[in-house]
């Protein structure tokens, strides 16, 4: 337990020299939402809001989605590549060992959130209602990210369709939220919408929250944790099978 | 054409990229279309962005090339480096093609409005020449397959924004506007508005010579020799 | 292929320099496309300015270009400024002259832009000097190169052909050995044997006495004869062991112990030529740098090296140059697959290994 903990800095400082990451998740959002920020403007939606609090919102959750990619890289190098080996005749307990990685990973991918959270609401002036509870959802989905990838990974033995999954499970949320193009009112995808697409749920607490409807977003809210901890459940009986 | 032809075979050889390569096309044709923009359907709208990865994911094979040192064995070959790259770009190219058929075909049997099916076709084919010899230029700076793609992702998303192809090019502020006349896809979303709209067909000369101008400007510098 | 490796990476920042004027001369314009179309050209130009190469009037095409674009894109103007750098980046520079009177007679006349292309002109002037001078430079350095090369290969020969030498000698001087042996010496002996047989088998007793005399005549005629080649074969100098004991005996006020052991016969006569070199230089040096009071000079020899060691108690370890001396001893070692080392440390010691090769390899 001891010897797993003392891992950790590494592993931060493994996952903090990652730069393609840090391009991927930090700077293209940022880059995106700054050209939609002069895009939009003042423009308002059917609400009296600025058009531009929902995109910037709806844009910081988009990149949560693909949080997941950072733990499971790192557990991929671990746990199932060559170096697993060396992990085998390593005395500390595998299993925590791959809890810490996943916990770190998760911890900084909702840290991204949290800077992006930062220059939408301070530097583009977005307004995101209570900051604990934006903060709480976005850990949420964050986790929620992280343990769908780590299913992938676990139940796909190829590495690169696995992390390819992980993507289509990102852009699929974003299509089905209808973000690309309007999404046809089938029953089946406003089901999905509704009860099911991550990126909607979170979306829907935060802003049922911001008008004070706390109830609904509560609603949302528990959906979002239900997702994880079936996730959970999930990856704790295929990780047990595979680590 | 030895080369052309095993190109071309490593091209389709695994299940994913055969789904990848004629699903999407297929898929894009029954994508709906929007309300007042963009004018086409938004299948054939953002079909300029799927091209360019497209081209990218084929022409890794060149980088795969250079990587493993199969490169390094075709430069001691009785083979010359412009017919190697000619007969790599060549079958990547004859997939595009594919590609752009099976999409505007499709979609004239389907029944989707596409005004001027004929000239979106030859717009789709110098787009993807041009869009060729960028992945061509691109790889040339890269030595790994996996960084080169996640950069050209991030890259994409942002050209892919202020080059006309995801909001309509008015809607920017006026500087973005005009860097966005320096971006291939803004020439793009210019011949997809002549497409739909009419008009001279200088202008649509012009547009496909500017993307040919740009598949000779990218050629140039990315059909380096390197060997890593 | 490469042929902008030739170039300093300095021209290329300022071509891309150049164009990045234009395009912002363009962003603050408000002209259409067509500049766009026309940076577009000049990067391809450019391009293919890096990539292969293009004749040296080759900066006709910008200013062809230029002037076409002008109607549409005033700027375009700056653009000369392109072509007047590759221009003088071929040693062109006059062409600064008509553009400038070009410019002054364009009714948009502007200063900055005067100002811009004599910028261009200098550093393109400078580089063109520089690139110039630079290649000039590097011809020498070839040459210099190629001469040094040209002396060792010499060197090499020299060497070589001293050993061919070396060796036909030996054989001619045998040849004359085996020469007199068989047609004087060989002669006479067997005439006294035979003489001897017969004498046996005889029983005249005058017939005997004669035979008996005549062995004798043979005999000691044959003694005189091996006398005389054998002294014919005897060098006037000394060569072998006794001339390294020469050469420590001449040098009398040093003190230099000398000993040796193994077979001498092993060594051939090119080694002794090199180890004698090689004392030679020891001594000259120690007499000359070194304050030590006792010399020891070992030789050993054994079946399959040489190994020579001179040693001195000096104790000034100050580094001098190896000079060319030394170096030549080095050279002629690793010629015999040997090595030749010094050092300074502990005492001059002055080491040198040479491997015997067996005869008939």
């Amino acid at each position: 337990m001891m010897r797993v903990l003392r891992t950790i800095p590494y592993t931060v400082i493994r996952m903090s020299r990652d730069y393609i990451t840090l391009l991927l998740l930090l700077v293209v959002p940022i880059i995106l939402i700054t050209i939609f920020y002069f895009v939009l403007g003042d423009l308002k939606n059917q609400y009296g809001d600025p058009a531009f609090y929902d995109t910037a919102q709806l844009m910081t959750l988009v990149f949560q989605l693909f949080g997941g990619s950072i733990v499971i890289a790192h557990i991929q190098d671990d746990l199932f590549s060559p170096r697993r080996q060396r992990l085998m005749v390593a005395p500390m307990s595998r299993p925590f060992y791959a809890l810490s990685i996943s916990l770190c990973g998760m911890l900084y991918s909702i840290f991204l959130g949290f800077l992006l959270f930062l220059f939408t609401g301070i530097g583009l002036k977005v307004e995101w209602g209570n900051g604990f509870w934006v903060m709480y959802i976005i850990g949420l989905l964050a986790v929620l990210s992280s343990l769908v990838s780590l299913i992938l990974i676990f139940a796909v033995k190829n590495f690169k369709l696995a992390e390819r999954l992980s993507e289509v499970y990102g852009i699929g949320c974003i299509v089905l939220a209808g973000l690309f193009f309007p999404i046809p009112d089938y029953t089946v995808i406003t089901f999905i919408n509704e009860y099911l697409n991550p990126l909607l749920l979170a979306a829907n607490a935060i802003g049922y929250a911001q008008s004070n409807l706390f109830p609904d977003a509560y609603i949302y809210m528990i959906r979002l944790g239900v997702g994880i901890v079936i996730t959970f459940i999930i990856v704790f009986v295929l990780g047990r099978r595979k680590i | 054409m030895t080369v052309f032809h095993f190109v071309l075979k490593r091209s389709i050889a695994n299940k994913t990229s055969l789904l990848i390569l004629f699903l999407f096309p297929v898929v894009a044709i029954f994508l709906p279309s929007g309300e007042y923009w963009p004018h086409l359907p938004y299948g054939y709208q953002y079909f300029g962005i799927f091209i360019l990865f497209i081209s990218l994911k084929l022409s890794g094979l060149i980088l795969e090339d250079r990587m493993r040192g199969i490169a390094k064995k075709v430069s001691i070959a009785p083979i010359s480096h412009f017919s190697y790259l000619a007969q790599n770009l060549l079958a990547y190219f004859s997939i595009l093609i594919l590609q752009c058929l099976i999409l505007v075909y499709g979609g004239v049997l389907v029944g989707k409005e596409l005004y001027q099916p004929f000239w979106l076709f030859i717009l789709f084919i110098t787009f993807s020449m041009a869009s060729i010899a960028f992945a061509l230029m691109w790889i040339s700076f890269f030595r790994n397959k996996e960084i080169s793609m996640l950069i050209f992702m991030s890259i994409i998303s942002v050209i892919a924004l202020i080059g006309g192809v995801l909001i309509p090019i008015e809607l920017l502020p006026e500087i973005l506007q005009k860097i966005a006349i320096m971006l291939p896809t803004f020439w793009l979303a210019w011949g997809i508005d002549w497409v739909v709209f009419g008009g001279e067909l200088k202008e649509f000369l012009l547009v496909n010579g500017m993307l040919i101008l740009y598949m000779f400007l990218f050629l140039i510098t990315g059909s380096v020799k390197k060997l890593h | 292929m490469r042929v902008y490796e030739r170039y300093f990476r300095f021209v290329i920042f300022w071509r891309i320099a150049q164009l990045l004027i234009l395009a912002h001369l363009w962003l603050i314009s408000t002209a259409g496309f067509e500049a766009i179309v026309f940076i577009l050209l000049l990067l391809i130009v450019m391009s293919i300015r890096i990539r292969f190469s293009i004749p040296k009037w080759s900066f006709l095409i910008e200013i062809v270009l230029c002037i076409v674009f002008i109607p549409y894109f005033p700027f375009a103007l700056y653009g000369l400024a392109i072509a007047i750098f590759e221009a003088a980046l071929v040693g062109k520079w006059w062409l600064i002259f008509p553009m400038t009177i070009f410019m002054i007679a364009y009714p948009a006349f502007d200063i900055t832009l005067i100002w811009y292309s004599l910028l261009t002109v200098l550093v393109g002037s400078f580089t063109y000097q520089s690139m110039k001078e630079r290649k000039q430079l590097e011809k020498t350095l070839d040459k210099e190169r190629k001469e040094k090369h040209e002396l060792e290969q010499i060197k090499m020969e020299l060497l070589e052909a001293y050993f061919e030498v070396e060796k036909a000698a030996e054989l001619k001087e045998r040849n004359r050995i085996s020469r007199e042996l068989h047609d004087h010496l060989g002669h006479d002996l067997t005439g006294a044997l035979l003489a001897i047989q017969a004498y046996e088998q005889v029983e005249n007793e005058n017939q005997a006495h004669s035979l008996l005399e005549q062995v004798k005549i043979r005999l000691s005629r044959s003694t005189t004869r091996l006398r005389n080649t054998v002294h014919n074969l005897t060098p006037v100098t000394y060569i072998g062991v006794d001339r390294l004991q020469r050469i420590v005996a001449d040098s009398e006020p040093l003190l230099i112990e000398f000993q040796y052991n193994g077979n001498v016969d092993n060594v051939s006569s090119q080694y002794w030529l090199m180890l004698e070199a090689c004392l030679k230089e020891a001594i000259t040096n120690v007499s000359k740098y070194s304050n030590a009071t006792k010399t020891k000079v070992e030789l050993d020899i054994t079946e399959t090296l040489v190994r020579l060691k001179i040693h001195d108690n000096g104790t000034i370890t100050q580094k001098s140059v190896n000079g060319s001396g030394l170096r030549s001893l080095q050279l002629r070692a690793r010629m015999l697959k040997g090595s030749f080392t010094i050092d300074r440390q502990n005492g001059y010691l002055l080491v040198c290994v040479l491997p015997i090769q067996r005869r008939g390899k």
